[in-house]
Formats: C-alpha cells, sequence, structure tokens
C-alpha cells in the first residue's frame, strides 16, 4: 500500500498498481518511502485522479509482480496505448462518463495528471477538451473555458479580417 | 473561480490545439493572446503531421479556400477574393523574407480586356504594367522566376521567350501572346523549356513541381472544374499564411503549401477514356488515353468511399507496391492520384503502362483485376507467373512463355480453379505457337476436364 497525501493534509492509502499508473509516485516510490506528498493536488482532484486509476488498473489487470521488469513492460505498453483509444469498449464508455464534468474540474484534473504523468487520463481530458472547442466561435470558446478576452479591438479585427474564411461559417 | 483554460501550461494547450482541424485552429487563435500565440506555434511545427487537416479542403468549408486560388509558385498558393479569370504568379518565398511580388493578370469583364498588375511586398498599390495584352489568354503566361534577381520570363504558347524582365519588372518589352487552346499541352511544354534552360542544374525538378501545381489550377480557373480541385492530399502540409494588401477589393492571400502535399495533379482531366476493359467489386479498369502523350493506358479505379478503412490501406500498399516494381515483365506504374468528385464517390486511380506493348500491358491489368491478386498481403505468385507468362506470349516470346507456364503446370493443383484454367488455355495456346504437339494434347486434356467439372458444377461457367 501506498499512502498519498493531498495538498490540504488528506490522506489517501491506495494499491501498488494503482498508484503506479502515475510514473512519476512509480519514480518516486522506487527511491523513497511509501508516503507520498503531492502538495499541488486537492483532495477532492486526488479523489477523481484516484478513481479513474483504479479503474483503469483494475482493467489492464495483467499480472504486475513488484519486479521492476514486468513494471517497465506495463509502462512501455501503456505508452503504446496512449496514441490510440482505450481499447475495452466498456472502459472506453466509462472515460467518457469519466470526463462529463465541468470545465473548470477538467482543468484541475488535466493539471494533476500531468503532474502526475498519467499520460492515458491527460490524452483522455485534452481530447474531450479539443471536442468542446470543435466548431465553435471564439466567443463561445471564452465563455466555456472561462477566459479573458485580451485583445484590443483592433488586434480582434486585424485576427477576423487574417482568417475570414474560418470564421464564416455560420 | 481560481483556476481558468488560459492559464493552462503552453505545452499541454499545444496537444489540444494540435488535435483541432484547421479551421477550429483559427477560432482559437482569436480567443486570447495566450492562446493566439499557441497557435502561432502548432501552425509552425515542424513535421506537422496532423491527419485531419486536409488544408486544402478542410471537410467543413471544401470550397471556400479552393475556389479562389489563382495561382502557385514556390510552394505557395494564391488565392484572391474576387474570381474573375485572374492568375498570378508569385517571384520567391516570402517566409525567406527579402523582397518578393506578385505578377497577376487581372480580368475585367465589363471592359473585356485583361491587365497586368505587379504587387511588392512593401506595396500599398497594384502597379499597372502597360504591355499590349489583346488576345492574350489568362493561361498562356507562366512568368517563371530566375534565381534572386528577380528576373522574369513570360512564355507564350509558341514556347518562344516573348519578354524577360529583369530587376525593374516589365520594363518595356511587349508580350502578345496567342491563344492556347489545349492547356494541358501547353504546361508540358512549358515543362520541357524549362528543363532545357535548367538542364543539369539541380532545381529542375523543383520548377518542374511548380508548373505542375501551377497548371493544377489553372484548370480551374480556365475550364472551370472545381471538381478537380478536390484532388489533393495532404497529410504533411505546413501552412503560412502572409497577406498583400491594396487599398481597392483586390486583395491576395498567399498560402504555403509543400510540394510533397500533392498528388497527381493532372488527374483525370489528362485522360480520355476509350472503354471499360473490366470490372470488379473493388472499382473498374479503364482503358484510357493520355491526351497529350497519346498513349494508352490502363487505368484502374478504385472506390475508396465504400472501402472500410482496413481495406483502403491495402489500397494504397498496392498502390506502392505497384508503383515500387520496376520489372521487364510486369507492365510499369505511369501515375496515381486520389480523387475526390463529392462526398460519397471519391476514387483512386493507378495508371499502368505497357513497356513493351500496349495490349500486353491491357492483358495483364485484366488479367490482374479478374484474379482479385491485388491485395498486397495475398499476393500470389502463380498469378504473377501467370502474368509474365501472358506478356510473354503477346510479345511473341513463346518458348520462354512456354518455359514459364511449365512451371506453374506442374504445381497447378494448389492454384485457383479460374486461374489454372486461365493458365491451361494459355498453355494451350503458346503450345500451338511453338508447335509443340505433346503439350498441346497434355493442356488441351486438362482443359477438356476443367470444362467438365466446371458444368457439372455450373452452368454458367461454361461461358467463361
Amino acid at each position: 500500500m501506498i499512502k498519498l497525501v493531498s495538498g490540504d493534509g488528506a490522506e489517501f492509502e491506495v494499491e501498488e498498481e494503482v498508484a503506479f499508473q502515475s510514473k512519476i509516485i512509480k519514480d518516486i516510490v522506487a527511491d523513497a518511502d511509501d508516503v507520498i506528498p503531492l502538495p499541488t493536488v486537492s483532495s477532492k482532484v486526488l479523489i477523481q485522479v484516484i478513481e479513474y486509476c483504479r479503474k483503469h488498473a483494475a482493467v489492464n489487470s495483467f499480472p504486475l509482480s513488484p519486479s521492476s521488469s514486468a513494471a517497465a513492460a506495463a509502462s512501455s505498453s501503456s505508452s503504446i496505448s496512449y496514441s490510440k483509444p482505450v481499447s475495452d469498449p466498456a472502459l472506453r464508455a466509462w472515460d467518457n462518463e469519466f470526463v462529463k464534468l465541468n470545465n473548470s474540474s477538467l482543468f484541475d484534473i488535466v493539471i494533476a495528471a500531468n503532474y502526475l504523468d498519467i499520460e492515458e487520463l491527460v490524452d483522455l481530458v485534452l481530447e474531450t477538451v479539443a471536442d468542446r472547442i470543435k466548431g465553435k466561435q471564439a466567443q463561445e470558446i471564452r465563455r466555456q473555458f472561462n477566459i479573458e478576452n485580451d485583445f484590443t479591438p483592433e488586434e480582434e479585427e486585424a485576427l477576423r479580417r487574417e482568417n475570414s474564411w474560418a470564421f464564416q461559417n455560420n | 473561480m481560481s483556476t481558468s483554460w488560459s492559464e493552462i501550461p503552453a505545452d499541454l494547450l499545444y496537444l489540444i490545439l494540435s488535435k483541432l482541424s484547421i479551421c477550429d485552429l483559427f477560432c482559437s487563435a482569436a480567443v486570447c493572446s495566450h492562446w493566439s500565440f499557441v497557435v502561432d506555434k502548432v501552425r509552425r511545427s515542424p513535421g506537422d503531421q496532423r491527419p485531419q487537416i486536409p488544408w486544402l479542403a478542410p471537410e467543413e468549408h471544401p470550397f471556400r479556400i479552393l475556389k479562389n486560388v489563382v495561382g502557385s509558385s514556390h510552394d505557395w498558393l494564391i488565392s484572391h477574393n474576387h474570381r474573375q479569370g485572374v492568375k498570378a504568379v508569385l517571384s520567391s518565398d516570402p517566409s525567406r523574407g527579402g523582397d518578393y511580388f506578385v505578377a497577376f493578370v487581372f480580368d475585367c469583364p465589363s471592359m473585356d480586356e485583361e491587365y497586368l498588375f505587379v504587387l511588392n511586398a512593401e506595396d500599398k498599390k497594384w502597379k499597372m504594367i502597360t504591355i499590349e495584352l489583346d488576345e492574350v489568354m489568362v493561361a498562356a503566361y507562366d512568368l517563371i522566376t530566375l534565381d534572386s534577381t528577380l528576373g522574369i520570363k513570360l512564355f507564350d504558347a509558341q514556347r518562344k521567350l516573348r519578354l524577360v524582365g529583369d530587376g525593374n519588372l516589365w520594363s518595356g518589352p511587349q508580350a502578345k501572346v496567342g491563344a492556347a487552346r489545349s492547356v494541358c499541352f501547353y504546361v508540358l511544354l512549358l515543362l520541357v523549356i524549362v528543363e532545357l534552360h535548367y538542364g543539369g542544374d539541380g532545381r529542375v525538378g523543383s520548377f518542374c513541381w511548380a508548373f505542375r501545381i501551377d497548371h493544377f489550377f489553372w484548370s480551374d480557373g480556365l475550364l472551370g472544374q472545381q471538381k478537380e480541385l478536390m484532388i489533393v492530399r495532404s497529410n504533411s502540409i505546413r501552412h503560412e499564411q502572409c497577406r498583400l494588401f491594396s487599398p481597392s477589393v483586390t486583395l491576395l492571400d498567399l498560402l504555403r503549401i509543400p510540394h510533397s502535399g500533392f498528388l497527381g495533379m493532372f488527374g483525370c482531366s489528362l485522360y480520355e477514356v476509350l472503354e471499360q476493359i473490366g470490372k470488379g467489386a473493388f472499382g473498374s479498369a479503364l482503358l484510357v488515353k493520355h491526351k497529350v502523350e497519346n498513349k494508352r493506358y490502363v487505368l484502374k479505379k478504385i472506390r475508396l468511399a465504400r472501402q472500410t478503412n482496413r481495406s483502403r490501406r491495402s489500397t494504397h500498399l498496392e498502390m506502392e507496391l505497384i508503383s515500387k516494381v520496376r520489372s521487364p515483365f510486369i507492365v510499369g506504374y505511369k501515375d496515381s492520384w486520389v480523387e475526390k468528385i463529392d462526398s460519397e464517390n471519391s476514387c483512386l486511380g493507378y495508371m499502368v503502362s505497357g513497356s513493351k506493348a500496349n495490349s500486353a500491358s491491357i492483358h495483364q491489368s485484366a488479367a490482374i483485376n479478374s484474379s482479385r491478386v491485388v491485395h498486397a498481403q495475398e499476393f500470389d505468385v502463380s498469378v504473377t507467373m501467370l502474368n509474365i507468362a501472358i506478356i510473354l506470349y503477346h510479345i511473341h516470346e513463346y518458348a520462354h512463355s512456354l518455359s514459364v507456364l511449365k512451371k506453374l503446370f506442374q504445381n497447378i493443383e494448389p492454384i485457383k480453379e479460374q486461374i489454372a484454367l486461365r493458365v491451361c488455355l494459355l498453355l494451350l495456346d503458346v503450345a500451338l505457337a511453338c508447335e509443340d504437339i505433346l503439350q498441346v494434347s497434355v493442356s488441351f486434356f486438362v482443359i477438356n476436364t476443367f470444362y467438365f467439372f466446371i458444368f457439372l458444377n455450373d452452368v454458367s461457367f461454361i461461358f467463361f
């Protein structure tokens, strides 16, 4: 068991193969003790990330022995599957449910996942975000993602003119 | 809310944005300055391999970019916001900086005349060139830029050098260009010229390409065959934009398109279909005539639209394979392209040309089709050997053909029935031609047996 400590001090005990979905944790465990502080990750986000890791660890539960060779094999196979979508349809459906969150939660998750180096989760969230951007005008994107428009009107007009064909679709 | 997507680390944003199509990418650029910066980075990234960005034919806006293209040179497309039979040429690559200009033929329908304009990079206004341009067909122009001196040459339809410009553009000499009706023909002539001029020079290839692209868009402007513009595959297209303004409505966009993105610019327009010589579930084989070379080729047209991804891959594989094969006994590969006529009917065609005899090539290609040896995975040696034998037969190398066939014949059992029958029939032909009586009788006997079995199986096969 590995103990993860979130930024607000909450402790979470997780099994090794769950925690090892994160490459960072795996590296830390290799040369340190079993209590890992994660100061930048809030407990709310950590719960979600652990939920994701638990699910994926269960599905990808090929015998994960603590020996380093097996772990290396596991990590290499996960990095291969990273580029293509998760193969298991049930897991895929679960993933789709998992990312049905508002944009700010997704942001927190992707930052945490990026920090913990969980490639599959990062990719999943980024894919979701890209899907949400698709087909939207800049105005909508700004509203949806809570982004401030820092262009001057002139700059915006210049951009609009430059790519007028892309803005004409409505 | 403390966190906002505008604070997302650039590397993550980069990953998101690189998943977007080109149109969405431009919309994202307008979101905020941070995003705009990353979009810029995405657009400039080397080896940009995003699969879903067919730059010339984005799914959502298939025609918007294309229909205004008026010319291309140095990897750049030149588009225009009016469409009045214009033709434009760019002097040098704007991304390299320095001086560049666009020469531009403008067709004024109301006055029924054409004008030639030049615009320099820093210019704010079009410069009109006062040369006599009556009877000019826009398509008859091509401006060839020489090295860095910005010289221009203008050739007419008779391949004669009509105008040589130097740094002082178009200063003086007159250009009077006769109408060139045959567009395709003219382009090939230009290719010849360029090669003559630059023979031995490393740049020949690139010049040729430039012209091919020129022609490609040219046919759009001239013949109004917009659908042909879609013959573009663009996986690795990098895009940069630069823009020339003039105070009037005239506005030119320059889009950078590396040549590698183009596949078979000439497409169907260069070939005239004579007849259909084969047909199968995959598509059809057509006997076509090259309009310029006046040679006959076999065009294999494969419908991609209705295929699964897997068979599409294998089709491309097949094409790749065919294009690499160099053998005196296998018909040569000429050209291939992907064509998108409308969304449901995209075709992939490739050409094979006979190395020795046209009829042989046709025959072989027909044999390939009927025996479906097309997929690289299921490549069957027996069919290849049969094809070789057929070709040998057609070029009257009977003895050689017979030796090939005999090898096939000795090992006929694993071969599929239909192919085996063909082997036997050909063997009969070849044996008769060689006056090899023993072989004739053997193959005759085998064929009879075949027909007998086929008759038992299916009466309709008797006409085979």
